[in-house]
């Protein structure tokens, strides 16, 4: 090698490329058991590993697979019960819509090369998700299918040429050997269409046979394969009807669907591909030559550690999560959190992987990694929503499974009739009943109805972590909020300051910053932003439930609770919360503390209010404090000085009349949150990897919560109309197809846009956010603009 | 009739063609993004006059 740019170029290969190369070499002519092992052993480096699997402190790992070839609801079936079956795996989760795989197993007793491996087993080639895989996968899934659509419609329009005449062959009293040789140029031209355009639905019906189930490519492989073999035994033989032209459309009408399904499911996964694309391949790590100097490496993401110092340029992206160590700059967080303006950040603020250092270069000591960042922590509660089935979706895939059984028995009862009464159009009969009642609608109906509103939502800054969390939203009545770190910032400031003896404000400001210098807590951080700590103090100690105490230039000074710093010489109301500074046993100043409201919290509740939903607040805080803040927000039910046990206790009240969502900051709310029907927490926070709530605000910003609510109840109308119009259609679609009134184009048509329709009604919900897309494609174009890496 | 004999075949030569064109389009990747062509409209001209300034000035 020759410099550090080919070093950095090979470990960026060794470390992500490989998956692509073995994904190149991995073609069918070329597929051997060798490769298809080198590949999984690549997997099963705990290096690689660890980029990809969360493990939880119980010993349990979590990973997303995605997964190739995969369809609808059946492969998802079996997926499931594939890897339910390995020992060690405690759950599985598949999400149809985005063709992904949530598998949670013991560490002890399974690698994550065995789930390949069993995948694999099973015919389907998975691999766990990154950006890179993700975008590749998409690509290529997408240009297969465009191929395919291609061909087929060309060929389809062609092949219909080729008929016409053969349709009006009566009329035009046309020579036979004429007729044979337009049957055999649309044989030919149709080969191509039926076994490259139809791969696809044949691989799938061959595989589903094979795993002893039926996915919806069965009884569509049935019609394709009857119709096309038909066709070339007449063709061949020199008699009878030839059904070249039904085959062609067929695949063709099959694959436009298909197709729109495709785009549309990728269009709802794309939120959390945004966020996993944000992370950064390679990163410039600090380290030592062989003579002790300070250098900067570049290497790739998988290989930084915990502890390593790194070199955030301006315009990067942070690999990992970290501490500012040297610098001071902004941070856009805008994808992760929804924040537009750039936030400040100086040495000791933590920053976080996924995010885009905006204005100079900084010094980060990594604190987090691959799967335990908080980026990552989104992304994996965002697949969780979407592999979360509810209780809904699963009986309609039960249904589905069962149906298709009683569909084919069905197509050969009613060919034999046919036979009966009418030979010549038994056959065309048994085809468009196979086609038409595909319940493809069924199964798509509510998950194509989850994924597209978990995708508004998310854009609107709410995180939905539950499956059945977009229901339940949906039927909500009654709103509690906590009022610290909820109605209010959580962010302390100093209010009104009284001086009490002969030193100005600016002075009394500037000995409590100088008493307060180091602490950590809230309060402490709210006097040093507003004085400046110019003193020197000696003796300082903190004693603990009352104050500071310290001396400076001579005189005693406290800082605390009116009881610990007036020393009992003035009475003072216990509900007070305001804080005392005394110099030598003399009250010099009383600070007045003020936690502010977020700035949308009244139009919040006001906008709930007109949503019919109630509102109240259930807080610890004392009363008069709790009292205003309801005031001032229009709540009129309130508690104040709440213990958990009671906030349940009012919670489980509330829910006999309805259902309850409750909005809590997540950490000190844990119980309470778990109590309520809807559990959101506040922010986007350390507390999320293990967040409990049904929902999480990332956006900090109340005012989308309404908007959010009103998104579920979308949701749930459409998901209700997407069930009904699905039994609607093979209820009343069947026995028309089976007295022969559809004829087989039509019943391809039908077929097709049952399941079209369903995906473009859930689209509905994506649609009305338009406004918002536009503005994070202009946002990530000027992120590219920055960084053109 | 024996006009179909050369008319046919050459049909298949035409479709031959225009999915042979199809395929190397798609493979060449023109129809990835149909999204962001849009938006070129809008920050080429941007582009090119920073680029003009680079080349002049700094």
């Amino acid at each position: 090698m020759c410099c550090e740019g080919c070093r950095a170029v090979a470990e960026l290969i060794a470390g992500m490329g490989l998956t692509d190369y073995y994904r190149f070499r991995s073609q069918p002519a070329q597929q051997s058991g060798q490769n298809h092992d080198d590949k999984l052993q690549f997997f099963a480096r705990p290096e690689i590993a660890a980029q990809y699997v969360h493990t939880d402190t119980a010993g349990y790992c979590e990973v997303n697979l995605l997964v190739e070839g995969f369809r609808c609801a059946a492969c998802g079936w079996l997926i499931e019960r594939g890897l339910g079956r390995l020992p060690g795996v405690t759950k599985v989760g598949v999400s149809v819509a985005t063709a992904r795989v949530r598998v949670e197993w013991d560490h002890n007793r399974l690698q994550m090369a065995d789930l390949l491996r069993a995948l694999s087993g099973l015919g389907y080639q998975a691999q766990p998700v990154t950006a890179d895989s993700v975008r590749h996968h998409k690509e290529t899934e997408r240009r297969n299918a465009l191929r395919r659509i291609g061909v087929a419609g060309i060929g389809m329009m062609q092949v219909m040429m080729y008929v016409l005449p053969l349709y009006l062959r009566d009329q035009t009293h046309m020579a036979v050997p004429v007729q044979h040789y337009l049957q055999l140029i649309s044989m030919l031209l149709t080969t191509p269409v039926m076994f490259y355009s139809g791969w696809p639905f044949l691989y799938g019906a061959v595989r589903a046979l094979g795993n002893r189930t039926i996915n919806m490519d069965v009884p569509v492989t049935l019609a394709l394969l009857m119709a096309y073999l038909t066709s070339v035994y007449h063709t061949l033989l020199g008699a009878g009807d030839t059904y070249f032209d039904s085959v062609t459309m067929f695949v063709f009408l099959l694959s436009l669907g298909r197709y729109v399904e495709m785009v549309l499911r990728h269009r709802s996964a794309s939120r959390g591909d945004a966020l996993a694309s944000l992370q950064p391949v390679s990163a410039q790590r600090y380290s030592r030559d062989s003579e002790g100097n300070e250098i900067i490496q570049e290497i790739p993401v998988s290989l930084l550690q915990v502890g390593d110092d790194v070199l955030i340029r301006a315009g990067a992206v942070l690999p990992a999560d970290g501490e500012v160590t040297v610098g001071c700059s902004t941070v856009d967080e805008s994808m992760l959190t929804g924040e537009a303006m750039p936030q400040k950040r100086t040495v000791r603020s933590s920053v976080l992987a996924g995010t885009v250092n905006v204005e100079s270069p900084i010094r980060v000591r990594i604190s987090a990694v691959g799967g335990k960042t908080a980026l990552s922590g989104v992304i994996r509660l965002l697949e969780r929503a979407q592999a979360d089935k509810p209780h809904l979706a699963l009986a309609a895939d039960r249904v589905a499974r069962y149906f298709l059984q009683i569909l084919i028995v069905l197509s050969i009862l009613v060919g034999i009739v046919w036979w009966h009464f009418n030979p010549e159009r038994a056959f065309e009969a048994i085809l468009a009943v196979l086609v038409v009642s595909c319940p493809c609608a069924l199964s798509l109906a509510t998950p194509a109805v989850i994924a597209a509103a978990s995708a508004a939502m998310a854009r609107r800054g709410l995180l939905i972590t539950h499956g059945d969390a977009i229901e339940k939203l949906a039927s909500i009545s009654h709103v509690v909020f906590d009022k610290t770190g909820t109605l209010s910032t959580g962010i302390v400031s100093i209010g009104r300051t009284q001086v009490m003896s002969c030193l100005s404000v600016v002075q009394c400001h500037d000995i409590a910053a100088s008493l307060e210098i180091g602490a950590e807590h809230p309060v402490a951080r709210a006097f040093q932003a507003r004085g400046i700590a110019r003193w020197t103090v000696n003796d300082l100690h903190i004693v603990p439930g009352g104050g500071v105490q310290g001396v400076i230039e001579g005189i005693t000074y406290r800082l605390g609770s009116p009881a610990f710093a007036a020393a009992n010489k003035h009475s003072y109301d216990p509900d007070d919360a305001s804080v005392v500074l005394s110099g030598d046993e003399k009250v010099l100043a009383r600070f007045e503390l003020t936690d502010p409201l977020r700035s949308d919290a009244i139009q919040c509740v006001r906008q709930l209010n007109d949503a019919g939903i109630s509102t109240s607040i259930l807080s610890g805080d004392a009363g008069q404090v709790v009292e205003s803040v309801a005031a001032v927000c229009g709540i009129n039910q309130y508690q104040s000085r709440c213990k958990p046990e009671d906030k349940l206790k009012a919670i489980q009240q509330l829910q006999s009349k309805g259902e309850v969502a409750m909005v809590g900051d997540g950490i000190n709310d844990a119980p309470v949150l778990s109590a309520a029907g809807v559990s959101i927490a506040m922010g986007a926070g350390s507390g999320l990897a293990h967040a409990s709530a049904d929902a999480v605000l990332l956006s900090n910003q109340l005012s989308s919560l309404p908007c959010v609510i009103l998104i579920a109840r979308r949701a749930r109308k459409i998901m209700r109309q997407n069930l009904y119009w699905a039994a609607f259609y093979n209820i009343t679609s069947i026995p028309l197809a089976a007295l022969g009134l559809i004829p087989p184009w039509l019943a391809a048509i039908g077929m097709s846009l049952s399941s079209v329709l369903v995906v473009l009604n859930a689209a509905r919900l994506l649609r009305d956010s338009r406004q918002d897309a536009g503005d994070t494609v202009l946002q990530r174009t000027l992120h590219t603009a920055i960084n053109p890496v | 009739m024996s006009m179909l004999l050369i008319l046919i075949p050459l049909s298949l030569v035409l479709i031959g063609i225009a999915v042979w064109a199809f395929i190397w389009a798609v493979g060449s990747g023109q129809f990835d993004d149909l999204e962001t062509p849009a938006w070129d409209i809008l920050s080429q001209p941007e582009s090119d006059d920073s680029n003009k300034y680079d080349a002049a000035g700094t």
